[in-house]
C-alpha cells in the first residue's frame, strides 16, 4: 500500500508532469473552441504532422543534454532528403536508398562532432558553419530545382495510410521508445547525463568525453537522415533551399519545453515528446479556430514562454533555483 | 611492517616549465595508513594525480605490486585497484547519489543495462555504513556540502580498492563527523587496504595514520613512523621553520555594537537567532551539522531566499535580502564552498582578487592599473599565495592557495563586518597562522568579525566570545577563556531547553 502511494506521488512529482498537464489543458481549450479539433481524424493528422519535428527534437535533446547545440539540423535534413530523392530518381531500390541516406546522415552528423572535438571550436560555431555548408551543398547539387516524381515504394514510406498506425508515426514511436530505454537503462545513456552535468568530473573519471560527443552527434545525424527520408516521401517533393529552414529553433523549443537544460545535464524523452506535441497542437489548433496568420508566431512564442514558466515553478518548488 | 604494495620513486613533474614535483617518493604498505603532508602547493595533489593516471609524469617510476605501471586515466587505475577521493568535489550534481557512486561500474549492470534496484540497494548500504543519513535516490545537488563529501568517500569505497587515496577527505566535514570516517578507515586497514591520507589537520594525522611522508617544494623531505615523531617536528619539516603560536590572537579593544541581528530565521535550520557583534570583536559560532552554525552566515549575507529578521548596522536598520545589499552595507563574506561561491576559476588571480573592490580602484570607470597592482601584490605577499604570477588562472593553483585568494578578495573590501564561514578549509598550518594574525590585526583596527569553523580549536583560539548553536537557536554563550574543547562539544550536543540559565 505504502509502496503504491509512493509510486503515485512519484509520478505526480515527475519533472515532466507540468508540461503534460499544460499540454492537456491546451488540448482542452482548443477542443472547446474548435468543434473539429477533438476528433479522431484530426488527432491522427496532428500525429502525422509532428513526426519529423519529433524525431529531430529527440536528437536535439541528447545534443543539448551533453551541453552541445546543433544549428545545422534543418540543413542536414534538407541535404539527406535531397540525396534520398535523387537516388530514388536514379532508380535505386528503395532499401538501398534508405540505407545510403542513413549512412550519409550519420557520417555528416559525426563530422559535426569531429570538428567540434578536434578543432576545439564551440558547438554553436561549428554547426553555424555546417548549417550553411550542408544547405549550400544541397542547393548546389540540385541547382535549386525541386526534386519530385518519386517511385511508389519511396512514397509509401511517408504515406499517412493506416491513420495512427502509419509508417511515420510508428517510426517516431519506435525512436522515442528506444531513446527512453537507452537514456534510462543503458550505461552509455547515463554517461550523457554525466558529461553534461559536470564535464570536468567526467574527464577526471577517465571517460572519453570527445568520443561520447562524436557518437552523440552521429546518432543525431542518423535521425536527420531518417527525418530527411520522411520529409521527401511525405511531401512527395523537396527543394533544397526551402526545406525545414527553421527546424533548429522548433526542435530546440520542444526540447527546452520538455525540461532539457540549455547548459547540459538534463533532458527527457517524455518531456521532449510532449514539447513536440504541444507545439504541433498549437499550430494545428490555431488554423482550426481560424486565427489570423499574423497571430501565429506571437501565440506560439507566448505559449513557449508559458510552458517554460510552468517548468520553472516546479523547479522552484524543489528549491533548485 | 606490512607488505609493500606501491612505490613511487624520483617522481618529477613540471607544468609549462614550472616544477611542481622534483624528486618525490612514496612507499605504501598493505594495511597501513600513510600521511602525506606539506604546505599548500607542495605537490601532494599533483603526486596523487600522477599515481592515478590523470597527469603524466616527466620522470621517475611507479611500481605497483612489484610491476612498473603507467595508467592512462583514472578508470584504468580504478580497475587496477587504485581509487582516489579528490581534494575538490567531482560529483555530477544532476545525477542521484547512487549513480554518482556507481557510474560506469559493471557490477551494477545486468545484460548490459543498469540495474537500478541493485544499484540503489548497494549504494544505500555503503552510505549507511559510514553514517550517512540521506537517501541515495536524492540528487547530489540537493545535498549539503558535508553530505557531498560523504558521497565522495563512498564513491571511492565502492571501488573495492587495494590502494585508497584520500586527498583532504575531511576538509568539508566538521570534526564531530570525522569519527565515522575513521571507523571506516580502520575497517579498511584490517582488510589490508593501503591508504594515503592527505590532510592539513595534524590532529587527525596523529590519530589515524601509521607513517608520514612530508613533501616540501616537490621533494620528499622527511619520512617517519607517526609514533616516532611529534607535531612540532612535522610542521618544522613542512615549512622549514617552527611555528610556535598557531592562533596569534591579540587582545583588541572591544567597542560598541556594530551589527545586530534580531530573530533571524531562514525558514529551515536557523530558527530564532538574536545576537550582536561589537567593534573589534571576533565572535565565534559553533555547532554540529544542522545546528545552523554554517547556515546563519549564509542567511546574513542574503544568500538564503526567504530568510528574515531585523538587522541593525551601527544602530540603523538595514535589509539583507541579497548579497548586493549586504555588500552595500559593508558586509563581506568568505564562503566555505569556494568553487560554487568563492572564485571564478577560469580567470586570473588578479581579476579574482580585485573583483569585489574594482569600483574603488576606478577613476571614471577606468581601472587605475597601478593601484590594482599594488593591492594584488600586497595580498599575494601577505597571505603567501604560491603562484607563478598574478596572471595565473586560479584553476591551476593548489587547493589551499585558491582559498587564500578567496579570503584576500574579501579582505580587500575593508568591510565593517567580516563574516568568515569556515575560512581556512584546506589551508596549511603555516599559512593558517598568517591568516589568523591578519584577522586579528583587522579586529584590532576595529573591524567586527564573525567566524565559524569546522575545527573547534580554531574557534577556541580566535574568538573573543563564542555562541554555541543548537537546533537553530543559541544554546550557550562563552567568553574567551571560559570554554575548552570538551565544554564546547557538550554544549553543542545539549538540547537548548536543557541549558536554561547557562551564562
Ligand atoms: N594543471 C596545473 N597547471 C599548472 N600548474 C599546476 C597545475 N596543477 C598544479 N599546479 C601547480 O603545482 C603546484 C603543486 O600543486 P598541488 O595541487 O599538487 O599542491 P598541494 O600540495 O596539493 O597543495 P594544497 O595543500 O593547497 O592542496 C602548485 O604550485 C600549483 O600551482
Ligand atoms: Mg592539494
Amino acid at each position: 500500500m505504502k509502496q503504491h502511494k509512493s509510486r503515485l506521488s512519484r509520478i505526480f512529482s515527475a519533472r515532466e508532469m507540468p508540461i503534460i498537464v499544460f499540454t492537456l489543458l491546451v488540448y482542452g481549450a482548443f477542443s472547446v473552441m474548435a468543434p473539429n479539433f477533438n476528433t479522431f481524424n484530426n488527432v491522427s493528422v496532428i500525429a502525422q504532422q509532428i513526426t519529423i519535428n519529433g524525431i529531430v527534437a529527440l536528437g536535439m535533446t541528447i545534443v543539448i543534454m551533453i551541453g552541445g547545440m546543433d544549428l545545422s539540423v534543418g540543413s542536414l535534413l534538407s541535404l539527406c532528403g535531397v540525396f534520398a530523392g535523387m537516388m530514388d530518381n536514379a532508380g535505386l531500390p528503395v532499401a538501398l536508398t534508405v540505407l545510403l541516406t542513413l549512412v550519409i546522415g550519420t557520417a555528416l552528423g559525426a563530422l559535426n562532432g569531429l570538428l567540434i572535438v578536434k578543432l576545439h571550436i564551440p558547438d554553436i560555431i561549428v554547426t553555424l558553419a555546417t548549417m550553411n555548408i550542408f544547405r549550400g551543398v544541397a542547393v548546389m547539387v540540385t541547382r535549386s530545382q525541386w526534386i519530385t516524381d518519386f517511385s511508389d515504394a519511396f512514397l509509401h514510406i511517408g504515406s499517412s495510410k493506416g491513420g495512427l498506425f502509419s509508417i511515420p508515426i510508428l517510426l517516431y514511436v519506435a525512436v522515442a521508445v528506444v531513446f527512453a530505454v537507452c537514456l534510462r537503462w543503458l550505461p552509455f545513456g547515463r554517461l550523457l547525463y554525466a558529461v553534461g552535468g559536470n564535464r570536468e568530473a567526467a574527464v577526471l573519471m577517465g571517460l572519453n568525453v570527445p568520443s561520447v560527443k562524436i557518437r552523440v552527434y552521429a546518432v543525431n545525424g542518423f535521425l536527420l537522415g531518417l527525418a530527411g527520408l520522411l520529409f521527401a516521401s511525405m511531401f512527395g517533393s523537396i527543394q533544397a533551399a526551402t526545406a525545414a529552414t527553421s527546424l533548429q529553433f522548433q526542435t530546440m523549443g520542444s526540447a527546452l519545453i520538455g525540461g532539457a537544460n540549455i547548459f547540459g545535464g538534463a533532458g527527457s524523452v517524455l518531456g521532449t515528446v510532449f514539447g513536440t506535441i504541444l507545439l504541433g497542437m498549437i499550430k494545428n489548433g490555431l488554423v482550426q479556430i481560424h486565427a489570423s496568420e499574423y497571430w501565429l508566431d506571437f501565440i506560439t512564442g507566448a505559449v513557449i514562454l508559458l510552458a517554460l514558466l510552468v517548468n520553472l515553478i516546479q523547479l522552484r518548488k524543489k528549491g533548485r533555483c | 611492517m606490512g607488505e609493500t604494495i606501491l612505490e613511487m620513486q624520483h617522481i618529477a613533474k613540471a607544468f609549462s616549465g614550472v616544477y611542481a614535483l622534483k624528486d618525490a617518493q612514496l612507499t605504501l604498505q598493505k594495511g597501513r595508513v600513510m600521511a602525506l603532508v606539506g604546505e599548500n602547493g607542495a605537490g601532494k595533489s599533483t603526486l596523487m594525480r600522477i599515481l592515478t593516471g590523470i597527469y603524466d609524469h616527466d620522470g621517475g617510476t611507479i611500481l605497483y605490486k612489484g610491476q612498473p605501471v603507467h595508467f592512462k586515466n583514472a578508470m584504468q587505475a580504478r580497475d587496477a585497484g587504485i581509487a582516489i577521493i579528490h581534494q575538490e568535489f567531482n560529483l555530477f550534481p544532476n545525477l542521484t547519489v547512487a549513480e554518482n557512486i556507481f557510474l560506469g561500474d559493471k557490477s551494477v549492470q545486468s545484460h548490459g543495462l543498469v540495474d537500478w534496484q541493485a544499484m540503489n540497494r548497494r549504494a544505500q548500504e555503503l552510505v549507511d555504513s559510514i553514517g550517512g543519513t540521506f537517501s541515495v535516490e536524492e540528487k547530489v545537488q540537493e545535498l549539503s556540502v558535508q553530505n557531498q563529501q560523504v558521497v565522495e568517500i563512498v564513491k571511492a569505497l565502492a571501488a573495492n580498492a587495494e590502494v585508497l587515496i584520500m586527498d583532504e577527505p575531511t576538509s568539508a566535514l566538521p570534526e564531530s563527523e570525522v569519527q565515522h570516517l575513521f571507523r571506516t578507515i580502520r575497517g579498511l586497514k584490517a582488510r589490508g587496504v593501503a591508504i594515503v591520507y592527505v590532510s592539513h589537520r595534524l590532529n587527525e594525522i596523529f590519530e589515524i595514520c601509521d607513517d608520514i611522508t612530508v613533501l616540501r617544494d616537490g621533494v620528499t623531505a622527511f619520512l617517519s613512523e607517526v609514533g616516532a615523531t611529534t607535531q612540532q617536528e612535522v610542521v618544522a619539516q613542512m615549512i622549514g621553520k617552527e611555528v610556535t603560536v598557531l592562533y596569534p590572537k591579540q587582545d583588541a579593544e572591544i567597542g560598541g555594537v556594530v551589527f545586530e541581528a534580531r530573530h533571524l530565521s531562514d525558514g529551515d535550520t536557523v530558527k530564532d537567532l538574536s545576537f550582536c557583534v561589537h567593534k573589534g570583536e571576533i565572535l565565534g559560532l559553533y555547532g554540529l551539522v544542522g545546528s545552523g552554525a554554517t547556515e546563519c552566515p549564509e542567511a546574513l549575507f542574503g544568500l538564503v531566499r526567504g530568510a528574515h529578521g531585523t538587522f541593525l548596522m551601527d544602530g540603523r536598520e538595514i535589509s539583507l535580502h541579497s548579497p548586493a545589499q549586504a555588500v552595500a552595507n559593508r558586509i563581506a563574506y568568505v564562503p566555505p564552498d569556494r568553487h560554487r561561491q568563492g572564485i571564478i576559476r577560469q580567470l586570473s588571480i588578479r581579476f579574482n582578487l580585485t573583483l569585489a573592490v574594482v569600483r574603488r580602484l576606478c577613476t571614471r570607470s577606468v581601472i587605475r592599473r597601478k593601484d590594482e597592482q599594488a593591492t594584488v601584490d600586497d595580498y599575494i605577499r601577505k597571505l603567501r599565495v604560491k603562484c607563478a604570477g598574478d596572471s595565473q588562472k586560479v584553476t591551476f593553483l593548489s587547493g589551499g592557495n585558491q582559498q587564500k585568494v578567496v579570503i584576500a578578495k574579501w579582505l580587500a573590501t575593508n568591510p565593517a563586518l567580516l563574516i568568515l564561514n569556515d575560512p581556512t578549509r584546506g589551508v596549511d598550518v603555516g599559512a593558517k597562522a598568517e591568516i589568523y594574525s591578519l584577522i586579528s590585526e583587522l579586529a584590532c583596527a576595529g573591524m567586527a568579525i564573525v567566524i565559524t569553523s569546522s575545527e573547534i580549536s580554531e574557534i577556541l583560539g580566535m574568538s573573543d566570545r563564542i555562541l554555541v548553536l543548537n537546533e537553530g537557536v543559541v544554546s550557550r554563550e562563552f567568553l574567551r577563556g571560559q570554554a575548552d574543547q570538551k565544554s564546547l562539544l557538550s554544549a553543542a550536543l545539549m538540547r537548548p531547553d536543557e541549558t536554561q540559565g547557562g551564562v
